[in-house]
């Protein structure tokens, strides 16, 4: 029997995404214009605020969509969306650019970024597809209702890479007091990923 | 990263804070902004260099070579049985073989098997050479006395000297397994094959998750799985149809299948299909028909496709 397409969900169902990467497999290029019209702003606007460059943002952005043409097989579909590894990717990539651009103005006017333990790494993470949507725009909600204080030093801890130490300098604030905002902050944000069911009657 | 990992070392300022995975979702959404004008192109002129259009992923680009895929496996084996305690040992699988022990029992016994047969001598029990759990059971039988670490220590061994005897012996050379020829990287792949699957089990019995194969080894046994099976999938009253695979997720690629085609030519079946979910079709650990896959085409080409696919699986 002929039929155009034939779609066999299983109880975890066939994730969005498929298609696209399946013919991102096959070398379409419409494909990979497709992916663009879906995630670039996503992308180009990640690293903007990472890099505060539209010139380097522009060059993480080409990086991150010829890594996705060159490489669909590296996502896994099973820990995430598409969404959520191109956001991983490129705040990986704009750091990195960050980082570069650092190193090559100043080597030796500061304690290197590379000193921090880690960056914000938060590769392998499953974000379950149906809630994605919900919860982001919960969890925004819950960002935007965050004391401007808290959530100044939560965006630079994310968008800067940057370490409590570095928090606490560019606030111009001590230490602890760069600790404690995160702390209340990252609180407050973490109720409500472990509580689903409080997420769902927000 | 783990999104519900509270690890915060809060005395350390060098140190970055662990922002969840869902927190960072959410202010990557408020970052978004259109890209410039123009950069779609660059995007694309750019990827147009580096893999021209329609040129596919070849499935196996990367792959491990047999001996070490199967060799990988069975060290995480080893290292899962190390950690299990004695009430785990006595768990029961959903195998024929009973308790994760009577499944290592088995495991030794299959090694066992194998080696025998790279030998080219002859079986001595020819039930039990078509037989998969029987060809095992003398072997395990005399493992009885053993203490678990015992148990896991001599399967090891004789795993390893499976893989010592496959060394040995060049990757075309041809071995009979349960009365089916298959190459000497065949067998490797075929005994990867079996230990990723009572891994699973094992996993199952006693409510661990199920581990991960890296993208090299999944690379290896899929590729070697549609290679083998790829020429014998054909419809009785359409023969010269030609089918795509495409398997998603680390190690994944395209694969063709069914009759030959001339370059240009569009297949008549086009499958896509999450890559451990396929290979979980061909050990029997997925049933073909709870199989989550995309169709496009002429579909009477999955069924023989999934049927060849899971004709290697012993138990």
């Amino acid at each position: 029997m002929l039929s155009a397409s034939m779609v066999r969900p299983t109880d975890t169902g066939l994730h969005p995404d498929t298609e696209l990467l399946a013919r991102l497999m096959e070398g379409n290029p419409v494909a990979l214009r497709a992916a663009y019209a879906c995630y670039s702003s996503l992308v180009f606007g990640l690293a903007r605020r990472v890099t505060a460059s539209a010139t380097v943002a522009e060059d993480v952005t080409q990086e991150v969509f010829l890594h996705l043409w060159e490489h669909p097989d590296a996502v896994d579909l099973s820990r995430g969306s598409l969404r959520s590894y191109l956001g991983v990717v490129t705040h990986r990539r704009a750091v990195d650019a960050v980082r570069r651009v650092s190193r090559s103005r100043s080597r030796d006017e500061r304690v290197s970024r590379e000193s921090a333990t880690t960056s914000i790494g938060h590769e392998g993470v499953v974000v379950e597809r149906d809630e994605h949507d919900r919860r982001t725009r919960q969890l925004r909600d819950a960002i935007d209702a965050l004391p401007p204080d808290q959530r100044r030093a939560l965006e630079l801890a994310y968008f800067g890479d940057c370490t409590y130490r570095e928090v606490a300098t560019e606030l111009g604030i001590p230490e602890g007091t760069a600790k404690s905002r995160l702390r209340l902050a990252l609180a407050k944000l973490r109720d409500l990923i472990d509580a689903p069911e409080r997420l769902a009657q927000a | 990263m783990n999104p519900h990992n509270e690890s915060n070392d809060m005395n350390d300022g060098d140190s970055s804070p662990d922002i969840p995975i869902s927190a960072a979702d959410a202010l990557i959404a408020s970052t978004a902004e259109p890209a410039p004008d123009g950069l779609v192109e660059r995007v694309a002129a750019t990827a147009a260099t580096a893999r021209p259009s329609g040129r596919v992923v070849v499935l196996g680009t990367g792959a491990a070579e047999p001996i070490d895929a199967f060799c990988a496996t069975a060290l995480e084996l080893r290292s899962l049985l190390h950690e299990l305690d004695d009430a785990e040992w006595h768990a029961t699988t959903e195998t024929p073989y009973g308790s994760v022990r009577d499944l290592v029992a088995h495991l030794a016994g299959s090694e066992d098997y194998c080696t025998r047969a790279l030998s080219r001598v002859p079986a001595a029990d020819p039930v039990a050479d078509f037989d998969h759990p029987a060809c095992s059971r003398e072997v395990a039988a005399s493992l009885a006395a053993l203490t678990n670490d015992e148990l896991a220590e001599a399967w090891f061994a004789l795993s390893t000297t499976f893989a010592e005897a496959c060394r040995n012996d060049p990757d075309t050379e041809l071995v009979s397994l349960h009365q089916l020829p298959v190459s000497i990287g065949g067998a490797l792949v075929l005994r990867t094959f079996e230990l990723w699957a009572h891994t699973e089990d094992i996993c199952v019995a006693i409510g661990r998750p199920l581990p991960r194969l890296d993208g090299p080894r999944l690379a290896c046994m899929a590729s070697r799985l549609v290679g083998a099976i790829g020429s014998l999938v054909r419809l009785p009253d359409t023969p010269d149809m030609a089918g795509r695979v495409v398997l998603l997720g680390p190690g994944g690629g395209v694969a063709e299948f069914g009759a030959p085609t001339t370059t240009g030519d569009a297949p008549g079946t086009r499958i896509v299909v999450d890559i451990v979910d396929y290979c979980r079709v061909a050990s029997r650990r997925l049933r073909a028909d709870d199989l989550a896959c995309t169709v496009t085409g002429d579909d009477r080409l999955l069924a023989p496709f999934l049927a060849a696919t899971a004709m290697f699986a012993k138990d």
